[in-house]
């Protein structure tokens, strides 16, 4: 699964998610890709499910990029835990996702095969997602 | 090479409250610049703009501009850049580079894929490392798009940029080894079984071993 190799502070702050993405919003790489259309954090879970699901689809045609990593470290408190003492410890990594960010591309398939492929990848997301192809207006 | 008219405006203002009023009214704004002439600001309907870049040379259109309401000459642009929304991909502003028929000019031009290859027939990916390439030559030799035969490519194989057939006057300014497109073999997927994504997730958020600080106090004496 997708985790940094070493950071330089564990934990960190909640942020807040406002604006479109203006970087990462074209298609730089594949013919297909996978955009998303709210903000929201992906985790590595999410993203590794969303790629087992298309890579096992498109069995062994064409290629896949991942576009987004997961930078951000998320803590949780234990469960049954009162509260204070401090914040608790991480669990997770995620990714931050703003409107237009393009999480998925693809290349070297049908646009058919590509389609629903990213349609079973999105089921794993928890943001909504739309489907472009080059020729619409989204490359780079 | 294509042709085609645009009829802009010249405005006076400037600004982001400007761009915003003219956003709002349907236009877009825009500038005009050349090496040999002032920059005039312009505004511009972005669905005549639209029809330019969907026809058949694209962004490398040239595009006579016609100045509505003032007396300035017609003037002939390249589309230099284009700022667009990250979602619904509405043009928000316009570059216009002015140009000069006799003298030269660096274009990116698209290269069109032709044919269906012998390794993706065979079970290949074709996976295209480049879709433009940089070209320098007279407006008037600018070609619409460059075309690369991929029919006879098995796997392994590839097209490199000293590999294109261009015409005559067209100088390509990238590296002549960089690849444009290779057939490659289908990879195996990795198998990375939810013990061992569990194990490797588990280790990187483990907590760090502190290390033991031991300072020497100082010996009163």
């Amino acid at each position: 699964m997708l985790m940094p190799k070493k950071v330089k502070h564990r934990k960190m702050m909640k942020g807040r998610m406002t604006g479109a993405a203006h970087r990462g919003s074209s298609l730089n790489f594949g013919e297909y890709g996978l955009q998303a259309q709210e903000c929201g954090w992906i985790t590595t879970r999410q993203i590794e499910a969303g790629r087992i699901a298309m890579t096992r689809f498109i069995k062994r045609g064409g290629k896949i990029w991942i576009r987004i990593f997961p930078d951000k470290p998320i803590t949780k408190k234990p469960a049954e835990t009162r509260m204070g003492k401090g914040k608790g410890s991480p669990e997770d990594w995620v990714c931050v996702i703003k409107p237009g960010r393009i999480l998925f591309e693809m290349e070297g398939v049908t646009k058919e095969v590509a389609m629903e492929a990213f349609r079973l990848a999105a089921y794993k997301l928890p943001i909504f997602t739309k489907i472009i192809s080059r020729g619409e207006g989204h490359e780079g | 090479m294509e042709q085609r008219e645009l009829t802009v405006k010249v405005r006076n203002n400037t600004g982001k409250g400007v761009a915003r009023k003219l956003r709002g009214e349907g236009l877009i704004p825009a500038i005009f610049y050349g090496h040999k002439s002032e920059p005039i600001a312009l505004s511009l309907n972005p669905t005549e703009l639209k029809k330019i870049i969907n026809s058949e040379s694209g962004r490398n259109t040239l595009i006579t501009l016609k100045f509505e309401g003032k007396k300035e000459k017609e003037r002939v642009a390249l589309l230099k850049d284009l700022q667009l929304t990250p979602l619904k991909r509405t043009y928000l502003h316009a570059d216009l580079y002015e140009v000069l028929m006799d003298e030269k000019i660096t274009a990116r031009v698209p290269i069109h894929f032709v044919g269906k290859a012998i390794g993706v027939k065979e079970g290949g990916i074709e996976q295209h490392s480049r879709r433009e390439i940089d070209v320098r030559c007279l407006p008037g030799n600018l070609p619409d798009f460059i075309e690369a035969d991929v029919t006879n490519l098995a796997i392994g194989d590839s097209i490199h940029v000293k590999d294109l057939k261009l015409s005559e006057g067209i100088e390509v300014l990238d590296p002549a080894g960089d690849t444009i497109v290779a057939i490659l073999a289908p990879a195996a997927e990795k198998v990375v079984t939810p013990e061992e994504a569990a194990a490797q997730l588990a280790a990187s958020l483990a907590e760090p071993k502190k290390e033991e600080k031991k300072e020497e106090k100082p010996t009163k004496k």
